[in-house]
């Protein structure tokens, strides 16, 4: 009986308030028409390409007309991990990630360490905003400009001409340099996130208990913020893992993103394989990155 | 010679100043309380001791050394942290031999050390846990025996019972006073509550705007109180003005009477009118108004009342009484004659 009285009442309201009531009484409804279109999203376009892609690694192409056979094939998985040059290239491009990840570290901590803990609220908020800017700018515009600051006519030889240096900036450590650039905000930030989230507090008691500065940092901030330092390793090594269009544009050497590039056209199935490996080093750099806790800094 | 001597210590905040020239003496094994408001400079003065912030003014003696300017790390004082500080990344164990660590004691004797202070703070056997893991009062415990193990002269103490609940908070008074009967170390303890300035002190400084108002026993804080301030914030004011007089009498002090009963030789008497009552349990506490002008509280023990009865006394004409050794001056000079 009460329910229908109730629904006597909601029959008097607009329908926008009987359709939030309806939501309201049944909350599983609710969840899944919030959550419909980002789980398709998801599942279908994202998962599913992914799926695609790597169920089109055993797959073969034809070599004369590069149309995709389906037939369950190991020799472009085997070509990926036999012929050494595509094994060299692989090496070349994780360490590379990683010499950007650790350049991005060196030069983002003091940073945000002076940003979370030194500045004045005005300086640091002009910090966060200057450490964004470069993200407002395209990637491309970006990647050339650097091509130009790099070439032999460029910024860095004009400086370096006066001491009788040159530079070779089309090189693996001019990509270096690009790459350190392009993917320091997203190193800066996550730091700067965990350093402001260690209470004042903390280093006071360490103080307190007669540990020097050097000792309190070694001791109780960098343990505290090594994990956000993770968090932000992660994007700064997976990005310079994927990348092909800097080294494209700088590097005359060939990475993990230039080989899949150049094969997808002609040998899709290939390309595919071959981008199984940064999938795998991503895999195993996340599980370990959860292991540091990382993902609670982010 | 005092543990701690402060003199004229002065800090200010831009226009604000938090501490007022305040001048203090705290004897070796003292339980010292530094009691105010919140913005009364308690903290702050407290924080100067420690180290945490330097003063612009005067100065600080720890045994007669001047640290005024020496950070915290060579002051020999250690602090529980109001919101305890623990090292979230370390067990309970390694929190509290931090200090020792710091100070390159070997590592046998330092477990040894740590251990003992965790039995001290009854938290033996917790020492392989995390912080995240022990409830706030046990916390409490592990930032006390933290700072306690380094031994240091002087403990301080900022608000530590502040985040508990009232049963635990209670609990925990009477346990860091046997503690600090225990290990004889001098105490400068900062807090707003009255009540535990009160049950815990050797001494009391009230602290009001800066400024030190009053230091001494808590029975004389509590019972001849200086200023207006300070019998208001330590219990209820009370004030009323007499004779030229302006005084303040504890509420617990005064006697409610009928209007036509025999008044008590000697004793201060006066009619008025019960303007509320409040049942509180084990007493009342009853608002008069003072037929000569003024209100008063008075407190009076539910011994056999009920709480029907005594709600029965409101808008009641009776007699106030007191003994006149009971008023405590305030000011002689203001204060209007009726």
């Amino acid at each position: 009986m009460t329910s229908v009285s109730i629904d006597e009442a909601s029959l008097r309201q607009s329908p926008g308030r009987r359709l939030s009531t309806f939501f309201y009484r049944h909350p599983r409804l609710r969840l899944w028409t919030l959550l419909a279109l980002p789980v398709l999203w998801l599942g279908v376009v994202y998962i599913g390409s992914l799926l695609v892609l790597l169920l089109s690694a055993f797959w073969t192409a034809d070599p004369f007309t590069a149309k995709l056979v389906h037939e369950f094939t190991l020799d472009n998985l085997r070509r990926v991990f036999e012929t050494p040059v595509y094994r060299d290239v692989a090496f070349r491009t994780i360490r590379m990630a990683a010499l950007v990840t650790l350049a991005c570290a060196v030069l983002a901590f003091p940073l945000a360490y002076y940003m979370a803990r030194i500045a004045s609220p005005r300086v640091r908020n002009l910090l966060v905003v200057a450490v964004l800017m470069p993200l407002w700018g395209s990637y491309l515009v970006k990647a050339y400009a650097w091509r130009t600051i790099l070439s032999g006519e460029g910024a860095i030889n004009w400086a370096l001409g006066p001491f009788g240096v040159s530079f070779n900036g089309y090189s693996n450590t001019g990509l270096w340099l690009v790459f350190t650039y392009l993917w320091l905000p997203f190193m800066v930030l996550p730091i700067y996130a965990g350093l402001e989230r260690i209470p004042q507090s903390l280093l006071e008691a360490s103080a307190d208990l007669g540990a020097r500065s050097m000792r309190t940092f070694f001791r109780v901030t960098l343990p505290l913020v090594f994990p956000a330092v993770v968090a932000g390793s992660i994007f700064t090594f997976s990005l310079t893992l994927g990348d092909y269009i800097a080294p494209t544009l700088i590097s005359s050497d060939q990475f993990i993103g230039t080989v899949i590039y150049r094969e997808y056209g002609t040998a899709l199935p290939f390309a595919a394989a071959y981008a199984m490996v940064p999938i795998v080093v991503i895999v195993a750099y996340l599980l370990v990155a959860r292991k540091l806790k990382a993902f609670e800094s982010l | 010679m005092p543990d701690v001597r402060v003199s004229g210590l002065t800090k200010r905040y831009g226009e604000v100043v938090a501490v007022d020239a305040i001048d203090l003496e705290i004897a070796p094994g003292e339980f010292f309380t530094m009691l105010g408001p919140s913005g009364s400079g308690k903290t702050t003065t407290l924080r100067m001791i420690a180290g945490f912030e330097i003063p612009d003014e005067g100065t600080i003696e720890l045994a007669g050394e001047d640290v005024s300017r020496l950070p915290p790390y060579d002051r020999p004082v250690n602090t529980v942290f109001q919101d305890y500080a623990l090292f979230p990344h370390m067990t309970v164990q390694q929190n509290v031999e931090y200090g020792l660590m710091v100070k390159r004691v070997p590592k046998g004797e330092r477990r040894k050390r740590a251990e003992e202070a965790l039995e001290m703070v009854r938290l033996a056997g917790y020492g392989e846990r995390k912080p995240s893991q022990l409830s706030g009062g046990q916390r409490q415990r592990v930032a006390l025996a933290r700072a306690i193990v380094n031994r240091p002269r002087v403990l301080l103490l900022d608000e530590p019972l502040g985040a508990l609940d009232l049963k635990l908070r209670q609990q925990m008074q009477v346990e860091l006073k046997s503690i600090q009967r225990e290990v004889g170390i001098t105490f400068v303890y900062v807090t707003h509550d009255q009540e535990e300035a009160l049950t815990m002190s050797d001494r009391i400084a009230v602290f009001n705007q800066g400024r030190v108002e009053q230091v001494g026993p808590p029975a004389a804080v509590y019972e001849h109180p200086q200023s207006e301030f300070i019998a208001g914030f330590v219990g209820v004011s009370n004030v009323i003005a007499r004779d030229g007089r302006r005084y303040t009498v504890r509420p617990e002090k005064i006697r409610l009477v009928e209007n036509g009963s025999e008044p008590e030789p000697g004793w201060h008497v006066e009619p008025g009118v019960v303007q509320d009552v409040q049942y509180v349990g084990a007493f009342t506490r009853y608002h008069v108004a003072l037929d000569r002008g003024g209100e008063l509280q008075v407190l009076a023990q539910n011994l056999a009342e009920g709480s029907s009865q005594v709600l029965e006394a409101k808008g009641r004409r009776l007699r106030v009484q007191w003994r006149p050794e009971q008023e405590s001056v305030i000011d002689e000079s203001e204060g209007g004659s009726e």
